[in-house]
């Protein structure tokens, strides 16, 4: 099928998310934030979302775990995790995945933590809920964890406040209560976002080392080209609300095939000469209520002809590489690398 | 023989903390000239101090210790008249666009509002002066009758552009003016600063902690680390073949897009965080993280030195820790 999600041979995909959209607002004033979102993740796969803010790359991560607010969120589609479809899950069922089988790490680590419980109160708490384990178990099995994500005195910072903790500590201990159970799916949003670079190169390693050691999968959201490039095997570039580049990273960055995924590697400075004009993509991301009926990118693609007009269908390229461009085949797209760098 | 439009000498800037007890140094010994019609890039983490480089040189902070001269005159020697006046000339553009706009003010009064200050001018005049620089930052007329919520974050940073440039500044301080925005918009507002940079024969002094937009805009840059600078050289020089151990470190922490195969593998991890700014390391204040300190970087603090010309830097072992010498 053409539009099936990429596949590794002989794997069953960990998660298959397919024909996910998400509306929000409800009635007559009903937006759809996204549409037709098809991919999987297999197992220990690293697969990266990138996409400019308002392409829905957060409100997916949150759609899988049921943390958009109800009242006001439509969810169509299906996420299907080891046998059982997460989309429209009982709050109880969806609590034993959560934190069990899939966790999820945020931009902000102060948003996530509890400024009034401990460190280890809030990993205690994971680790309570879903193994049963006494407080004396948990508090052990706490610092082992905060031990294992390189935080130095793991003993003191299982006895501390958020407040008490840098930056960085504090997303290492927001990654501990994460993989505290040891989960088969790692949701991360952002996660070195509001780190500096040194502290970013930590928390990568990290997360590289604790996805190979433990055999974790990493849906990795994020904004930076090159943290995708660093830590995953696979990207998907969203624009839009919609899916529209689906390859592995090595060759995404080389031959991107969509002309949203070359403008944002196109627009890096490191490509362009010292004080030369950026290649930037003119325009915005169109807001929900505006969104086109043909390509959504065709307004800012300087690629774009007749056949843009009409909505864009993912086409498979090859086993994995799939694409939503009709003109993908016309097209040479340059890629991240610099003319030298291409020709060497 | 060019000239210096700002010259910071032996800068030292302090902070009481909280509960006063100690004390914050914020800037400690920086000094350096940036010449008319430059990009002088500043990086440097969290906590190095560069924001606080930037307030001072504007004026918003006064130096501890040390002093900041605007052209041949420092501005504290001057009366608080002649000050405000002469300081339109140094202005700074900060990294959240939200925090410089007054949401109850439409777009034209806020753009309009500094020459409503300075005076002197018609209504009719100001209106005018202000319209032409919407205009210049690439925004539309009619946005001048919105307000900053009905903007994107992109439209909002060109608008306190717009707003700077009304009183002709000769130098801007750029605060991470590109952090809060995405990869497409941030292009989009450099090479609107690179127009304008030519147009008005603008200098600046560019704080980031973006590698890649600060080699990308700078001409000279200078690294900074706990209140002091370790490296200053020219942009190329300083990217490609680094003195100091930070600055290579800083430069190979940075990912980068290239495949996993093109992709240096010199990846040097610095453990640790910054360390307090209250009580900074004896000696070399980077040698809690640094690679190959020895006892001597603990006993003794590195001089300022220039190792090639216009290429300065404070470490004992500069060159041989990255390689550059033999």
């Amino acid at each position: 099928m053409a539009d099936d999600p990429i596949q590794p041979a002989g794997a069953e995909p960990l998660l298959s998310v397919r024909g996910l959209g998400v509306f929000f607002g409800g009635g007559p004033e009903e937006v759809q934030a996204t549409k037709d979102i098809d991919f999987a993740v297999y197992p220990g796969e690293r697969v990266g979302i990138v996409g400019e803010s308002g392409c829905g790359k957060t409100v997916t991560g949150l759609a899988l775990l049921g943390l958009l607010p109800p009242a006001t969120t439509r969810i169509v589609g299906s996420a299907m995790f080891e046998g059982q479809n997460l989309i429209g899950l009982s709050r109880d069922r969806l609590r034993r995945v959560r934190g069990r089988k899939i966790s999820m790490i945020f931009q902000e680590p102060m948003s996530a933590l509890d400024p009034v419980f401990t460190i280890g109160q809030q990993i205690g708490e994971t680790i309570r809920t879903h193994f049963g384990a006494t407080k004396a178990q948990a508090r052990e099995r706490a610092i082992d964890t905060l031990a294992s994500v390189g935080i130095p005195s793991p003993a003191r910072v299982h006895d501390s406040y958020p407040h008490q903790l840098s930056g960085g500590m504090r997303q290492r201990a927001m990654i501990a209560i994460a993989l505290v159970c040891e989960p088969r799916l790692l949701i991360a949003d952002e996660p070195t976002t509001a780190l500096d670079v040194t502290i970013q190169a930590q928390i990568i390693d990290l997360l590289l080392d604790l996805s190979t050691r433990n055999g974790t999968a990493l849906l990795f959201i994020t904004h930076d080209l090159g943290v995708i490039a660093e830590t995953c095997t696979r990207m998907l570039t969203m624009y839009a609300g919609q899916v529209v580049e689906d390859a592995m990273v090595d060759n995404a960055l080389v031959q991107p095939r969509h002309p949203y995924t070359s403008g944002l590697l196109r627009s890096l400075p490191r490509l362009s000469e010292r004080g030369a004009v950026l290649p930037s993509i003119v325009g915005r991301v169109p807001s929900l209520r505006e969104m086109p009926s043909g390509c959504r990118f065709e307004e800012r693609c300087r690629y774009r002809r007749e056949q843009c007009a009409v909505p864009q269908e993912i086409v498979a390229l090859e086993s994995t590489h799939r694409v939503r461009c009709c003109r993908w085949d016309a097209l040479e797209l340059p890629g991240a690398l610099t003319e030298r760098e291409a020709l060497a | 023989m060019s000239t210096s439009i700002v010259t910071v000498e032996d800068l030292r800037i302090r902070f009481p903390t909280q509960d006063k007890r100690e004390t914050v140094k914020a800037v400690d010994g920086v000094s350096f000239a940036v010449t008319e019609g430059e990009t002088f890039g500043v990086i440097g983490e969290s906590g190095s101090g560069k924001s606080t480089l930037g307030r001072a040189v504007v004026c918003l902070l006064k130096p501890s210790d040390g002093r900041i001269l605007h052209g041949d005159t420092d501005p504290y020697t001057l009366s608080s008249a002649e000050l405000r006046q002469r300081r339109r000339a140094f202005q700074i553009i900060f990294q959240d666009p939200n925090a410089a706009l007054n949401p109850r003010m439409t777009i034209m009064d806020s753009i309009r509002e500094p020459l409503d200050i300075i005076g002197g001018t018609s209504r009719v005049e100001r209106d005018r002066r202000a319209m032409a620089m919407l205009d210049r930052v690439g925004l539309p007329a009619e946005f001048g009758q919105r307000y900053p919520h009905e903007l994107s974050g992109g439209q909002k940073q060109r608008i306190n552009i717009a707003r700077v440039l009304t009183v002709r500044p000769r130098l801007i301080v750029c605060d991470e003016v590109v952090a809060a925005l995405d990869v497409s918009i941030r292009a989009d507002i450099l090479n609107l600063f690179a127009d304008l940079q030519r147009e008005f024969g603008l200098t600046y002094l560019f704080i980031t902690h973006d590698l890649g937009v600060v080699s990308h805009v700078s001409s000279r840059i200078a690294v900074m680390y706990l209140g002091r600078f370790m490296e200053l050289g020219p942009a190329e020089t300083l990217a490609q073949r680094p003195l100091h151990p930070y600055t290579e470190a800083l430069m190979s922490a940075e990912p980068i897009p290239l495949p996993s195969s093109m992709r240096g593998s010199r990846r040097i991890i610095l453990h640790g965080e910054i360390p307090s700014p209250t009580n900074p390391p004896s000696g070399c204040r980077f040698r809690t993280r640094c690679p190959a300190a020895k006892d001597r970087c603990a006993a003794e603090e590195p001089v300022w030195r220039e190792m090639e010309a216009g290429h300065f830097v404070a470490c004992h072992f500069a060159g041989f820790v990255t390689g550059r010498a033999e």
